[in-house]
């Protein structure tokens, strides 16, 4: 079912940086584990006096996160307050960047299964500031409190342009950007623990059926929208009811400026009753306590000595020509909750035995996962051993736990193997008895393979493996089995 | 020695203390003791720290004796403008929003100090957050001129002014926005200096107007001004906008002997420096100073800062601006005046506690300046105001610095009038500005700049200003000190009955 408007979505991505410290200050950057207000100083408490001075870890960060999204470093950003009063903020003001941001423009495409580009997301910009504290309500009453260990922490914000044309197409950026910056090792960019946050702006264009005109309605900016589910779901509900409204001729058919409205998780719907008219005014001025940052003159700085890992689309178009499925390489890639394990292990293993077919260790990797538990040599032993058909891949991966801890490093690989009864016996007189049965009792199945029907050959192999009851290895089999039937 | 010790620069005090003339405990004491006497009736500091400053000086003596001195400043008595923060006094920026604050952490102004072993007498009073010309804003009430008690002593470091006037430290640590310490320093007939932006660390100086802040010294004469600058200034990695030029040892500064120490030296003097407004009395004074700095053997020189008159109205633009942003993080919830602590039981709201709390603890030239730099920040008015501002910024700036590639220094009147009288211009806040008018180029262009006493216009000191190029205090300081060898009116000081 197609809508009878079209969805236009830009996102606003805010991303915690990992760095060991904050962004203005040199206290730990760990809100999460923490008693509250435990990593706190002058700096981020914003005392009188107090000044703050800039985590080159953290600019390192935006500026590889901007080389891999193929964006332009200023050669020289700047940072800007910007104002506004709550209590968990600490100043009065953040430390953001307005016009001149580390980084501007760029990309990031969206694949297609076959491995083809589905859609190119671009980018406005990607700026650094600081994260406010953290309210705490109901442990005191009649007060909320104030948690400061998040005040500071380095916040990088990445602005797209409204590219997006749906709820589903946004989702698959949000996860792709997530996919991203942990690739990069930048970001845990856990969204439940707020670790990444997402603004959606949207908007619909249609022809109005009352003019005849297209028409396109202005911009809802909903705040807060902090998963992924969350944003498919919000632009989902916000696009359709825009246009409703629209063709109920309600406000928004006059209205000419954007509203921010939050998202209410729990009703799954954006909460337009409470909606903002026009945007605040943050009276941004140059930050006078910081100097503009020239990352070109800075040796720690310098975007040209930043080297990139391999980026998730570079390990796709990798593995899809080496055989490997779109689908296993997704899985690969998002397996672990995004975070590459078993790409690295990949990687890993193909250095220390190239011979063997990457297609074949992504079969393990992905769909026998408890291999991870079993040390490189050791594994490689064990596939090899599959490859030979001295241990069948089916028989052993539900004995993967077991398996594993007794294939210590030094240990005898077909002991261990044999010890669980997974060494595949092969008695060549066995089969040749197996086959004659087999040829006999199923004598139309064999004069159809010999006819042709060339997919009855697995069901005569299969007919073979049951009589030899586990004492023959299946490419032993085949190899006979087919010397027969020829 | 027989001078009275009140009335020792620091390389006298230096010296005495080297020759065992006097112990640090008794220089301190003499002080005290004057403080005791004179504040009351000059409300010149604000808190004194007797117990630390007594300590400080017995450990600066016991150090001593063990023949292990920290150098010129060691034992040595001062005081800070009430801007700095220290964990062992209050620092309230004459505020009633920060009464009795305690910072937990201290300026690097003051770890310097303190590392030297100079001793700590207290804090000494200023305009609300350094906002005035005058003290008159001050929530502890206004400093009197120690030359004349119903006259102002200038702002907003009237305190550490009138403090080195009235003989109640050896010098004084004050601060420079458009003008706060040299200012007072010419109303108070004293030595007051201000570095090139960035040569001293604002760490823990509660700032004003963040990109013209300068941390300065108050003393008795030209010499002592560069051996504070030369302690305080350099890098502080806690201060990002700090220079890591080279600090100039004061030892190249001292002029030759002989009677043309400063042959060979170009002078340059601008007429945008005596428009309308400077007092005739003024204006003869500094005509005077300028003819005796020829005698001395520099060649003077015309030169056009066309730029320098704009240079006010940008202040007042850049400046409030700052200051509506530094403001903001006193807002009644984690330190500072709150009427939510202080009428516990009484439930207020968010908004309230913001409101109410801002309202009570800060005062109404404040509020003012919160008010312009909240309005030139506004959707709108960013690039009438605050964008202008800064093209004037980038004029005055690039003019000083042709007019530099041509003279060393230029001389000038630090202030177009003498000391007003209290409560004078109170009911008048734009001719409050207008106070600052020659002496915020130097802030709003970045250079350094000095005040020297150059003569008493009806009975009233009156300072000439040097100024220098960018990262030039060399040449400042030279010719402060040339210029005081052959004068004597720093050596002046007025009977306070």
């Amino acid at each position: 079912m197609s809508a009878p408007f079209r969805i236009i979505v830009g996102l606003e991505v805010h991303v915690e940086l990992n760095t060991a410290t904050k962004m203005f200050c040199r206290c730990i950057n760990d809100p999460f584990n923490s008693e509250p207000n435990t990593h706190v100083c002058p700096v981020c408490l914003g005392l009188p006096g107090a000044l703050p001075t800039p985590n080159a870890a953290a600019i390192r960060s935006i500026l590889l996160l901007g080389k891999a999204l193929g964006s332009t470093p200023n050669p020289l950003s700047r940072w800007d307050r910007k104002h506004y009063f709550y209590p968990d903020l600490p100043k009065g003001y953040q430390i953001s960047q307005l016009d001149l941001p580390f980084c501007v423009g760029g990309s990031i495409d969206l694949l297609a299964d076959d491995g083809s580009v589905e859609k190119t997301v671009t980018f406005e910009r990607a700026h650094l500031e600081e994260d406010a504290g953290k309210l705490m309500h109901g442990s005191k009453q009649g007060y909320s409190q104030v948690d400061l260990n998040r005040a500071g922490v380095p916040l990088v914000e990445m602005v797209s342009n409204p590219d997006l044309e749906n709820a589903a197409q946004a989702r698959k950026f949000l996860q792709e950007l997530q996919l991203l910056v942990r690739t990069l090792g930048i970001s845990d960019a856990d969204m439940e623990k707020g670790q990444m946050r997402c603004d959606v702006n949207i908007n619909v264009a249609f022809t109005d059926p009352a003019t005849g005109k297209e028409v396109r309605t202005p911009i809802t900016e909903v705040k807060n929208v902090n998963s992924s589910r969350a944003v498919e779901r919000s632009i989902a509900t916000e696009s359709q009811r825009q246009y409703d409204e629209w063709i109920a001729g309600g406000p928004i058919t006059t209205r000419t400026s954007k509203i921010t409205a939050g998202w209410d998780e729990d009703k799954e719907k954006v909460n337009v009753q409470r909606a903002k008219e026009g945007s605040a005014d943050y009276r941004y001025m140059p930050e006078p306590d910081l100097p503009p940052v020239e990352v070109f003159k800075s040796d720690a700085l310098n975007p040209d000595s930043l080297v990139l890992p391999k980026l998730p689309n570079q390990w796709r178009a990798e593995l899809v020509a080496a055989g490997v499925g779109m689908q296993d390489v997704n899985t690969l890639l998002t397996i672990d909750n995004m975070r590459l394990i078993r790409l690295k292990r990949l990687e890993q293993l193909l250095l220390k035995n190239p011979s063997v077919p990457t297609k074949t260790i992504v079969n393990w990797l992905v769909n026998a996962g408890e291999c991870m538990r079993i040390e490189d040599t050791e594994l490689l032993g064990l596939i090899a051993l599959a490859e030979v058909g001295e241990v069948s891949f089916s028989a052993v991966r539900p004995k993967l736990a077991e398996l594993a801890p007794l294939l210590t490093p030094g240990a005898n690989l077909k002991d261990a193997v044999k010890s669980l009864g997974l060494l595949q016996e092969h008695d060549p007189a066995v089969v040749e008895s197996a086959i004659e049965a087999v040829l006999i009792e199923q004598a139309q199945a064999v004069a159809d393979y010999k006819a042709g029907n060339e997919r009855l050959f697995g069901f005569l192999v299969g007919q073979v493996m049951k009589r030899c009851q586990g004492k023959a290895q299946p490419a032993l089999i085949n190899e006979a089995l087919k010397r027969a039937l020829s | 020695m027989s001078a009275p010790l009140i009335t020792l620069t620091i390389e006298e005090v230096a010296a005495g203390l080297k020759a065992g003339e006097f112990t640090s405990v008794e220089i301190t004491q003499a002080y005290l003791n004057r403080i005791a006497e004179l504040n009351p009736k000059l409300n010149v500091y604000v808190n004194v720290s007797t117990e630390l400053a007594l300590a400080q000086a017995k450990a600066s003596d016991e150090r001593r004796a063990a023949g292990k001195s920290l150098g010129v400043f060691d034992g040595v008595p001062y005081n800070l403008k009430d801007v700095y923060a220290t964990t062992d006094s209050p620092t309230t920026a004459s505020s009633r929003m920060l009464d009795g604050w305690v910072a937990p952490y201290n300026a690097t102004v003051y770890h310097k100090l303190k590392s030297a072993g100079a001793v700590l007498l207290g804090k000494t009073n200023t305009d609300e957050f350094t906002m005035g010309v005058s003290t008159e804003t001050s929530w502890q009430g206004v400093t009197r001129n120690p030359w004349d008690l119903e006259r102002v002593s200038g702002g907003s470091s009237g305190g550490p002014a009138a403090s080195i006037a009235a003989q109640l430290a050896t010098f004084s640590i004050g601060t420079d926005t458009g003008g706060s310490v040299r200012q007072p320093s010419s109303f108070c007939g004293v030595t007051g200096m201000k570095p090139t932006y960035g040569r001293v660390s604002r760490w823990g100086e509660l700032p004003m107007a963040s990109s013209l802040d300068q941390t300065g010294p108050v003393t008795r004469t030209a010499k002592d001004a560069a051996l504070v600058f030369e302690l305080l200034a350099g890098r502080d990695e806690l201060d990002a906008t700090t220079l890591d030029d080279k600090v100039p040892s004061v030892d190249g500064m001292i002029p030759p002997a002989g009677d043309k120490p400063l042959a060979g030296m170009k002078v340059g003097v601008a007429e945008e420096y005596f428009g309308d407004g400077v007092q005739p009395g003024v204006e003869k004074l500094i005509r005077e100073a300028i003819a005796q700095v020829e005698r001395l053997g520099a060649t003077v020189t015309k030169v056009s800062l066309p730029a320098v008159p704009h240079a006010l109205a940008a202040y007042y633009i850049i400046a409030p601006a700052e200051v509506s942003s530094n403001m903001a993080r006193y807002d009644g919830i984690r330190f500072g005046h709150s009427v939510e602590r202080e009428n516990s039981g009484e439930k207020a709201s968010l908004y309230d506690i913001y409101a109410k709390s801002r309202a009570e603890g800060i005062g109404t030239e404040v509020q003012r300046r919160i008010m312009l730099g909240t309005h030139v920040l506004s959707a709108g008015h960013y690039d009438a105001y605050y964008r202008k501002a800064e093209e004037v910024r980038q004029v005055v700036a690039t003019q000083f610095a042709e007019a530099f590639s041509e003279v060393d220094v230029l001389l000038a009147p630090v202030s177009p009038n003498t000391a007003f009288k209290i409560g004078e211009q109170v009911n008048d806040p734009v001719a409050m500005y207008k106070e600052d008018v020659l002496a915020v180029p130097a802030n709003i262009g970045g250079i350094p700049g000095i005040s020297v006493p150059c003569g008493f216009s009806n009975g009233l000191p009156v300072g000439l200003q040097i100024l220098a190029g960018r990262l030039n205090e060399a040449a400042l300081f030279k010719t402060a000190i040339a210029y005081q060898a052959a004068t004597d009116f720093h050596k002046q000081y007025p009977e306070v009955a």
